[in-house]
């Protein structure tokens, strides 16, 4: 045990210590603290907005009615408060003149109405389309201008036109607690911070024992200490690397979403009520034994390769594994009624990546994660007992191309 | 102390790595331990270390069968290395607790033998900017900071250069007046020649030839005869095969009789002999003989 203790603390501190390590966590946290910025960095560059009508950015949308079509409704599109000033006009800008007033910045779109066959139809003008053919304004704002201006031509009254419009009540209600959608958001976002964590630390574990292969120093090693010490202490260390930056990433988002991010804009999208202490143990519980599990069997794979650029390629059936796990997670999380939820929980590969974020959205019991968990740990036992022995056996043949064969043969030695 | 090797044998995949090999070590000594590349000196190394598992007979210390945690080893193997990115002391640091050794200790014995071996200035160097040279005796430093009572040197001296050679020469022979039980491995014939009074030649994994070195090379018969003059003998050694290099001669024979002949031919001549030696095969000679095709 001492021996493991030594060489965990040695890995861990040796992996801290490497500027690559520092560098990826600066920029990790410092990219959190922006992203948790983003909002009022972006405020920082908005142009004063003229109280007009409350229109709250100040860049302008021309609307050119030359037929006037709409009766003069149309300046009831700045009460509206869509976010831009309108500026209603009579006079149709040619093209070239329209072109003139982008470039100046005056105009952010243009809108041209015109009866086509007896039909209304809208010219929308923009510098550039873009890939997704996004438009400032909606279509049927002014499809349901027209209506009412059609409404009132027809002779009906002011409040009969309102009557007419008020939209249909339509609700989703949730028979659990009314916010899954909310809690869910988190929940797949923390599936995915587990996924990168677990596969990024458990990666390391072959990176690490590469190193020592290619670096020939396993004679050296495995003199001074047991193949068991290495691997487990290797995977301890690591892990606990791992830990620190999960728990330093989680503190500093936590920190920065406290100090810097505008609350109004999660309202009814994300719902941190759901992130409790119970919740952060089963987090953190799924990520040393998910962690655990996957390196081990990286272990195995850095044990096998005989150069540091194998490690990629041995390691890609493995990526492969880790993968099918978490998109098993994740896209059974999309169906939270799903019985392949249940499944995703249960199974070594995918349970790490799926229960912390089942149990957040409160859909996993004390039994189902007592099992889940208990499934877990003994196939971490079954996964590092073969990985041991076959590292043991594998660790001191440099060249030879290992393939399943050889490696129950090792597994047999 | 002694260490015993008794009919040991090694099998991997159906190929015989080591066949049925024995030897022992009673007294503090360098052992030289032979063979061509792939003869078994490694296998036979990492058993003897408890890297690997033996497939049949036994290998004592003192009588107890020998694992690694009853026997204080050091190791330098042939496959050397250090942690590239890793300070020397740190490393060193790192071997040292790995060995049992608690930090105080370790920290004096670092120093001991950084100095011991002019490597004080390298200490808080990366492994990876060191020379190879200089890599290597920090390999010898973990080897021995432990204070082992058998060490194992696989190939100490390649890659050094003739001062450090040297060095690590002294080094070695004080250890041996310690009372440490040494292994050495390689393929420098006048290097184990040098050091070691017992060898061990393996040859496919069989055992070739052992025992003292010096018995050895007396049970073979002189088969070189040297012979310096300022005459011209050529005419003299018509029927031997030879060498003359500045008037030194170096006369292949079979028997001390042949070498006396030539002797008595060179005075009937009054030819002005300078120096006149038999010498026995050296140990290159008889390594050749026993493994070479």
């Amino acid at each position: 045990m001492k021996d493991t203790l030594i060489v965990a603390k040695f890995t861990a501190i040796e992996m801290m210590k490497k500027k690559a390590f520092k560098i990826t966590m600066a920029i990790l946290l410092i990219g959190i603290i922006i992203g948790f910025n983003i909002p009022n960095i972006v405020n920082l560059f908005k142009k004063d907005s003229p109280d007009i009508g409350g229109i709250d950015s100040g860049e302008v949308i021309l609307v050119m009615d030359e037929d006037d079509i709409y009766k003069g409704s149309l300046e009831s599109l700045n009460q509206m408060h869509l976010g831009y000033l309108f500026e209603i006009t009579n006079v149709v800008k040619t093209n070239d003149e329209l072109k003139n007033l982008f470039e100046e910045k005056k105009i952010e779109a243009a809108i041209k109405v015109s009866l086509k066959e007896s039909e209304v139809k809208l010219d929308y003008y923009t510098e550039s389309i873009g890939l997704t053919g996004y438009t400032l304004v909606d279509s049927s704002i002014f499809s349901d201008l027209y209506k009412n201006v059609k409404l009132s031509e027809y002779g009906l009254t002011e409040e009969e036109i309102i009557e007419v419009n008020t939209p249909l009540s339509f609700e989703v209600i949730e028979l659990h607690d009314g916010k899954s959608g909310a809690i869910l958001t988190i929940a797949m976002f923390l599936c995915m911070i587990l996924f990168f964590a677990i596969y990024y630390c458990a990666y390391q574990v072959a990176s690490s024992i590469t190193v020592e292969k290619t670096s020939k120093l396993m004679d050296t090693l495995i003199t001074s200490v047991s193949p068991k010490s290495i691997v487990v202490g290797k995977t301890l260390g690591i892990g606990f690397v791992g830990l620190v930056q999960v728990l330093a990433v989680i503190i500093t988002a936590f920190v920065s979403y406290q100090m810097f991010f505008p609350k109004e804009l999660i309202v009814g999208t994300i719902d941190l009520s759901s992130v409790t202490l119970g919740f952060a143990l089963v987090s953190i519980i799924y990520f040393i034994l998910g962690y655990t599990f996957y390196a081990f069997i990286y272990a195995l794979t850095g044990s096998l390769v005989s150069k540091p650029e194998d490690v990629q390629q041995a390691g890609g059936l493995i990526s492969i594994v880790v993968l099918i796990g978490f998109y098993l997670a994740y896209f059974s999380m999309l169906n939270p009624a799903s019985g392949f939820n249940n499944v995703a929980s249960l199974i070594p590969l995918s349970s790490a990546f799926s229960v912390p974020a089942r149990y957040m959205t409160g859909a996993v019991g004390y039994g189902e994660l007592l099992l889940s968990i208990s499934i877990l740990i003994v196939s971490i036992v079954i996964v590092a007992y073969i990985s041991i022995k076959i590292y043991s056996n594998a660790i001191l043949n440099y060249g030879t191309k290992f393939n399943i064969k050889t490696m129950i043969e090792m597994f047999k030695r | 102390m002694k260490l015993e090797f008794k009919n040991v044998s090694k099998t991997y995949t159906d190929k015989k790595v080591v066949d049925d090999i024995s030897f022992e070590i009673t007294k503090p000594s360098i052992f030289g331990f032979l063979g061509t590349n792939g003869a078994g000196k490694t296998t036979s190394i990492r058993m003897m270390l408890g890297i690997i598992k033996k497939d049949s007979g036994s290998i004592l210390l003192d009588g107890k069968e020998i694992n690694r945690k009853n026997v204080n080893f050091g190791y330098m193997p042939e496959e050397r290395g250090l942690y590239p990115k890793v300070t020397v002391y740190n490393q060193l640091m790192y071997f040292s607790l790995l060995k049992g050794i608690n930090k105080k200790d370790a920290d004096i014995s670092i120093r001991y033998w950084l100095e011991k071996l002019e490597m004080t200035e390298y200490i808080n160097m990366d492994a990876e900017k060191l020379s190879k040279g200089n890599q290597q005796k920090i390999q010898f430093i973990i080897a021995v900071m432990n204070d082992p009572d058998l060490i194992v040197l696989d190939e100490p001296f390649s890659g050094l250069d003739p001062v450090n050679t040297e060095m690590l020469k002294k080094v070695i022979l004080s250890l041996v007046k310690e009372g440490k039980y040494i292994i050495m491995s390689g393929h420098q014939m006048s290097q184990i020649e040098e050091f070691c009074s017992d060898i061990l030649i393996l040859d496919k994994g069989k055992c070739v030839l052992q025992g003292n070195l010096k018995e050895i090379k007396d049970s073979y018969d002189s088969n070189k005869l040297e012979i310096i003059t300022n005459d011209n003998i050529d005419n003299h050694l018509k029927n031997f095969k030879y060498r003359n290099i500045d008037n030194v001669y170096l006369i292949d024979i079979e028997s001390k009789d042949e070498g006396q002949k030539i002797f008595e031919s060179l005075i009937k001549d009054k030819v002005e002999i300078l120096k006149y030696e038999l010498k026995k095969p050296s140990l290159n000679d008889i390594f050749i003989e026993k493994v070479g095709n």
